[in-house]
């Protein structure tokens, strides 16, 4: 199957624009976690589809301003997500309710210590989405590690391919916010850890989620969740477009709640950031090889049926870009 | 003759065996790997065939997980009665009142100025150089030629990597690593670190 992903909507920064109109001010974004403003008069500075927003703690309830103006603001557990349209969509629109229950679930798990860190890197945001919905790079791209470990490949529904190999024909709002409503999941995945590595501080957290498996979420655009370690800790990263060619990776490690006090819990995080470092590090030195390699006239790729998660986002993705349609 | 048992593993037990063996004609320098499972954790079985009437034990462990296993061995050493006399080479200049804490390391062609405390375990590599009045609190692991002014305070668990320098009169927080090689010129948060690989210091918030 033909992509329907044009190299201009990786390089144009018309179309950069128009993504920043067209999805990330029409949708709820990721704004941070209510660990990082903990105490009323807490404040952080927050970009968002190019804005730099405030998020404040008001006596326990959390705002959002830019500049004078207040912003539609949800916390959904420890998350804190805003949106930026004039007329924000209720947010059940844009999360199902079982992907919100989810989301408010895993993350009121978790502790209140947060280590956090950014990446510059050099490529499109959306080859990371494309990449987080093929699981198949997993075995191809981190053989010398993950993929040793857990088993990434999960199947396809076939009619979900075919499904995807069929023009968008209903454009309306609520069809386009159907769209990414489906995009959006995530909890339990089918891949279990066999041979988890049990270290000390595993027997003194909560774990979420009560199984050996990896737990993973997807809140399009800006928001990837994975638990490698069966709940014990988390990884968040957020992406933010800068251009067409830049994102702004940002990276939180957060723990599920201690059981008892130990004072070497950011120790244990700073282990796994380092071994989310090397993973996500061969990740984005891939992204930023296709992604150094695009220009106007390259020919557009090729996808198999694995691929149709990405082939229903691109769908909704390309009547945004090409026609008046809206969120 | 009594013993030196040098207890730790990696590299700096290498080192710190190999100081100790030079340092004292009087003293029987035995070095003792303590070796980590899977998951991490040390095997301690050979603390029970050591008595602290026979010997004195050093623990050298490197700065893995923050300092903390060097801590982890050291605190069992102490619960068994050892001593933990410091290591200070003969070729490092030390002032004369500077006080020095258990287990410590400095290592040859360090400089510890006036007044300097560096407490408990905490690990001075060679050519570092402390300015007076500072003071390193414990675990700290500060390695070859980092330079640090005079009144500095370096929190505990501290790591300060070679080609850092740390200005006079900072206060660096407990946890912090300093890997980035250039000079630190305002205060740094508990736990900040600056490791090379990262385009951006991570930062930790809440506890
Ligand atoms: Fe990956």
């Amino acid at each position: 199957m033909q992509s329907r992903m044009r190299p201009e909507y990786y390089l144009s920064q018309e179309i950069f624009e128009r993504e920043q109109a067209k999805i990330f001010r029409k949708t709820w974004l990721f704004a941070g976690l209510k660990a990082l403003i903990p105490d009323h008069g807490n404040t952080m500075v927050r970009m968002l589809a190019g804005f730099p927003v405030t998020i404040s703690n008001h006596y326990g309830v959390f705002q959002a301003h830019h500049g004078q103006e207040a912003q539609a603001i949800q916390a959904v557990g420890q998350l804190l997500f805003v949106n930026l349209a004039p007329d924000p969509m209720p947010i059940h629109d844009h999360f199902s309710p079982s992907f919100f229950s989810s989301l408010e679930s895993c993350s009121t798990a978790w502790g209140s210590e947060v280590l956090h860190t950014v990446w510059h890197a050099k490529f499109n945001w959306k080859l990371i989405f494309e990449n987080l919905r093929d699981m198949n790079h997993v075995r191809f791209l981190h053989g010398g590690n993950f993929a040793n470990y857990l088993d990434m490949t999960i199947p396809v529904p076939e009619e979900l391919a075919e499904e995807a190999a069929q023009p968008l024909d209903d454009t309306s709002a609520q069809s386009l916010r159907a769209a990414i409503r489906r995009f959006n999941w995530g909890g339990a995945t089918p891949v279990l850890i066999p041979h988890r590595r049990k270290v000390p501080w595993h027997a003194m957290v909560q774990p979420w989620g009560g199984e050996d498996r990896y737990y993973d979420w997807l809140a399009y655009p800006n928001l990837h969740i994975a638990s490698g370690n069966a709940g014990h800790s988390f990884t968040l990263e957020c992406y933010t477009p800068v251009s067409p060619g830049r994102t702004d990776v940002e990276l939180f490690w957060i723990m599920a709640r201690k059981t008892q006090d130990f004072d070497f819990s950011s120790q244990a995080l700073l282990a796994n950031m380092h071994g989310s470092k090397q993973i996500v590090g061969e990740d984005i030195a891939m992204l930023e090889a296709v992604q150094n390699v695009l220009h106007s006239r390259a020919p557009m790729p090729h996808q198999g049926a694995y691929e149709a998660q990405n082939r229903l986002i691109e769908r909704c993705y390309a009547t945004l870009m090409d026609t008046e349609s809206e969120f | 003759m009594k013993s030196r048992w040098v207890v730790g593993t990696g590299d700096y037990l290498d080192l710190a065996y190999h100081a100790w063996t030079q340092a004292s004609a009087t003293e029987d320098v035995q070095k003792i790997t303590v070796p980590q499972g899977a998951d991490y954790e040390f095997d301690l079985s050979i603390f029970d065939t050591l008595h602290p009437e026979l010997g004195d034990v050093f623990i050298a462990v490197d700065d893995r997980f923050g300092n903390f296993k060097r801590m982890e061995l050291f605190r069992v050493a102490l619960e068994r009665g050892f001593t933990l006399s410091s290591f200070v080479s003969a070729n490092a200049d030390v002032a004369s009142e500077a006080k020095i804490g258990k287990n410590v390391f400095i290592g040859p062609q360090a400089i510890i100025g006036h007044h300097c405390k560096i407490e408990y375990n905490s690990v001075v590599h060679a050519g570092a150089q402390i300015g007076a009045n500072s003071h390193l609190r414990a675990s700290v692991w500060i390695e070859p030629g980092v330079q640090i002014g005079s009144r500095v305070e370096i929190g505990t668990h501290a790591i300060i990597r070679t080609g850092a320098i740390v200005r006079s009169g900072i206060k660096v927080g407990k946890g912090a690593e300093l890997g980035w090689p250039q000079l630190y010129s305002a205060d740094i948060a508990d736990k900040t670190v600056y490791d090379t690989r990262y385009d951006e210091p991570i930062l930790v918030y809440g506890s």
